[in-house]
């Protein structure tokens, strides 16, 4: 995926002024496809509470009160924003040394069993990722023996340390 | 090594054999440390789930009425109650789970494969283009899911320009719309990015070759670009269709658990266990593995997918080869 990010390879030239044309049109399209959201997502952060539901493009008058409600004390977004560097940090390293090791056998080794390694690594991808964090060990039974069998879990939006910045649901609802 | 002295003579690979020894126990070395990881993260969960799935829940035992604080052994009877044909919500979400998968791919694939054509035939404003692609991919879906909320919520920003008002986030059918619509949004970039990379493979000679015999830009796109670019989209539209078909969060977070049009097989295994009962999210979750398998399966059978990359075993790879072929 990155590697279409960094390798510019050669690109065919379409010649003529229509082609050109329609490259152009193409190309506003899709920033438009791709940011069109975004820009309202930002547009909306800018407003007050009050004109929330206003549709002009830009906002009037330009407010921060969202972003002190956000930033204020109470709010532990701090604490989130820092959860999800951690772990996107740690993931990324883990996962760089695991993978640039594995693919580099994959990729320029011949080993036995390597298809049936390979099939191993893409079907481990087919399991679906709620039963891998959630009705199993160890949170599964963690959660189950340390509570009562009607008590509910802890949701981990709640909790200090599994809250990330993308726990929106509590962002929305702090209590 | 004890081969150095033929070296000279013959070409390089030459003692396959022996090599593929020393190879073996160097790759073992480096694949040691990926096996222990998934063997931690991913293969004892699933060992484990599969394990709870033969369970049933703790609680009133019907046979001797006394409460059984331990999970009691109920056998294959969960997979029962999950496969029951008037266990509606299983079928239903089944439904569910492929419509999403595909709708969503096939979108997906169209637009992803025009946004890659628009990149590569850019020159001016690529990082502006790449940048705008990548960012729809590099957020969250769980935010992804509270951006779209807000831009179709009732009062939202879609439905002041269309003509009738739609409640998109509530169930039915526009619930079903709106996931697909931010699923999509949210991954095409993905596809067009791996496109791209099968693009900017394609030299530029071929190009010129057919302009020489006079082809048009669409003829150069139906028959030179699309079957060169062919390999590289269909892995791509496998990788998707795995991810799509195991899809979470996006319609949780945007429409939420429990409702009809958009509940996934993951949701409902979600929602069991939310329940504590985790003898029945388990077994969902190993129904919705068998479906991922099979569909992955007819995938690399009948449309030559290589999800493995070019290298492998000789044997395999000829055989693959005849199957990109066919």
């Amino acid at each position: 995926m990155s590697a279409a990010l960094v390798v510019p390879g050669p690109r065919p030239r379409r010649s003529g002024r229509a082609g050109k044309l329609w490259t152009y049109l193409g190309m506003l399209l899709l920033v438009l496809f791709c940011l069109a959201p975004i820009y309202w997502m930002v547009v909306s952060a800018f407003r007050r509470a009050s004109d929330i539901f206003a549709i002009s493009l830009v906002p009037q008058p330009v407010s921060l009160d969202n972003f002190r409600t956000v930033f204020a004390a109470g709010q532990g977004f701090l604490r989130s924003l820092l959860n999800s560097f951690v772990v996107a940090t740690a993931t990324t390293v883990l996962t760089l040394v695991v993978a640039v090791s594995a693919g580099y056998a994959l990729a320029r080794l011949e080993f036995r069993f390597k298809r049936a390694f390979m099939i191993g690594v893409v079907s481990t991808s087919m399991f679906p990722t709620v039963a891998l964090s959630k009705s199993i060990p160890p949170t599964g039974r963690m959660s189950r023996n340390s509570h009562r069998h009607d008590a509910p879990c802890p949701s981990p939006t709640k909790m200090k340390t599994t809250r990330t910045a993308a726990s929106i649901k509590h962002v929305q609802n702090p209590r | 090594m004890s081969a150095s002295a033929t070296v000279l003579t013959a070409p390089p690979t030459a003692p396959r054999s022996r090599q593929n020894t020393g190879e073996g126990r160097f790759a073992l070395l480096i694949l040691a440390p990926g096996v222990v990881v998934l063997l931690a993260v991913i293969v004892l969960p699933m060992l484990a789930t599969m394990r709870q799935a033969l369970f049933g829940d703790p609680g009133l035992d019907p046979a001797t009425g006394f409460v059984n604080p331990t999970a009691p052994f109920v056998g294959l009877d969960n997979f029962r109650r999950v496969l029951a044909l008037d266990n509606g919500r299983f079928w239903r979400d089944l439904l569910n789970t492929t419509v999403l998968a595909f709708a969503t791919v096939l979108l997906e694939t169209v637009i992803g494969t025009a946004m890659a054509l628009v990149m590569n035939q850019a020159l001016k404003a690529r990082a502006l283009i790449r940048v705008s692609v990548l960012i729809p991919w590099a957020i969250p879906s769980a935010l992804s899911g509270v951006m779209w909320g807000w831009v179709l919520s009732a009062n939202g920003i879609v439905n002041s320009i269309l003509p009738i008002k739609v409640l998109w986030t509530a169930d039915g059918v526009p619930a079903l719309f709106a996931v697909i619509f931010a699923d999509t949004w949210k991954s095409a970039p993905f596809l067009a990015l791996l496109v791209l990379a099968g693009l900017q493979t394609i030299p530029g000679e071929v190009y010129e070759a057919a302009r020489v015999d006079g082809a048009g830009a669409w003829r150069r796109l139906i028959s030179i670009t699309l079957p060169l670019v062919r390999p590289a989209l269909v892995v791509a539209v496998l990788f998707r269709l795995l991810d799509a078909l195991r899809m979470f969060d996006l319609p949780y977070v945007l429409i939420g658990p429990r409702k009809e049009s958009v509940e996934t097989l993951s949701m409902v295994s979600q929602d069991e266990a939310g329940g504590l009962h985790y003898g029945m999210a388990a077994s969902y979750a190993i129904a919705l593995f068998v479906f991922i398998f099979l569909i992955v399966f007819i995938f690399v059978r009948f449309l030559g997918a290589d999800i493995l990359g070019s290298t492998g075993s000789g044997v395999s790879r000829r055989h693959r080869r005849q199957e990109a072929v066919v």
